[in-house]
């Protein structure tokens, strides 16, 4: 179990409270060591340098002017991460006119449904993917719809826990349960199709 | 140690098999459900499978870090930020 402390106010307010020598202490100790990620994040959603350099700006300067919303040595990390992912619906979703593709009466909840057994599971031998290049892996990882894709990036890859992707997305966490499982298998089929189309051979 | 453990059943694995992946589980339960997990070669091979593709997706896919310039002009314009 990952224990970190949530920030508890995840709505922005500007208050007025704090110095500005506060306020850039706070920025530069807490939040400037997330750009790596937070533009890594960026990037994979819009999947265009300077869209995600954009993305990472507004996030960087809203953070700041709403900095007194922001608990401070909570988890500045996960705060970020939400501002991110709202500026990348609000402004990026409705530019490019990109529908939400995830059709979620399709995603049947792994929770709901245990009485299966391992036939449950999409199998993807060892064998069968371990000769893929980082290239067929995030090109893979790219063409997912955005919610899944964005659910295995704050898990898999920035490995936050199932609470705080809940707090980031505005989801309940079995909804993260399922949505995670789902996409996994989405990634795993592709990465099957790419293996076979390449001539990896399968185990069965 | 199969004395303290209720009959194997793969349901429990299915249930439970992520959230000991994604570290979701405190570490007593964790602890059990992989002595578990060693009674049932099904269970054992797919928990290996899903921890191999966790972290060959963590290990292959591509992280693209923040430009030096990004940095910069985000650090002066914060700086330059003349609200108090």
């Amino acid at each position: 179990m990952k224990p970190r402390q949530l920030c508890s106010n995840f709505t922005l307010v500007e208050k007025g409270n704090l110095s500005k020598s506060s306020k850039d202490r706070i920025f530069n100790k807490e939040f400037l060591p997330q750009m790596d990620a937070l533009y890594n994040f960026a990037f994979h959603l819009t999947l265009d340098e300077d869209d995600a350099n954009d993305l990472v700006q507004e996030t960087f300067l809203k953070a700041y002017r709403f900095i007194e919303s922001y608990q401070q040595g909570t988890n500045a990390k996960a705060w970020l991460f939400k501002i991110l992912k709202n500026g990348f619906i609000n402004e990026y979703r409705k530019k490019t006119k990109q529908p939400s593709k995830v059709d979620y009466d399709e995603v049947a909840s792994f929770h709901d449904t245990d009485d299966e057994g391992h036939v449950e599971y999409l199998d993807l031998r060892h064998e069968l993917f371990q000769g893929m290049l980082g290239d067929e892996v995030t090109r893979a990882l790219n063409q997912l719809p955005v919610d899944f894709k964005t659910i295995i990036l704050l898990c898999d890859i920035e490995e936050f826990s199932y609470e705080e992707i809940a707090k980031i997305i505005d989801i309940p966490i079995g909804t993260v349960r399922s949505r995670l499982h789902r996409a996994r298998n989405i990634l795993k089929e592709k990465l099957r199709e790419y293996a076979q189309k390449e001539g990896f051979k399968e185990k069965r | 140690m199969d004395q303290q453990l209720p009959k194997h059943d793969c349901r429990n694995f299915v249930k439970k098999v992520f959230l000991v992946l994604d570290g979701e589980l405190p570490e007593t339960e964790r602890n059990l459900f992989i002595m578990d997990i060693q009674r049932c070669k099904g269970c054992l091979e797919h928990f290996h499978i899903e921890k191999t593709f966790k972290d060959f997706i963590a290990a292959k896919v591509e992280r693209k870090d923040c430009s030096e310039k990004l940095k910069q002009t985000i650090i002066s314009q914060v700086q330059s930020n003349p609200e108090t």
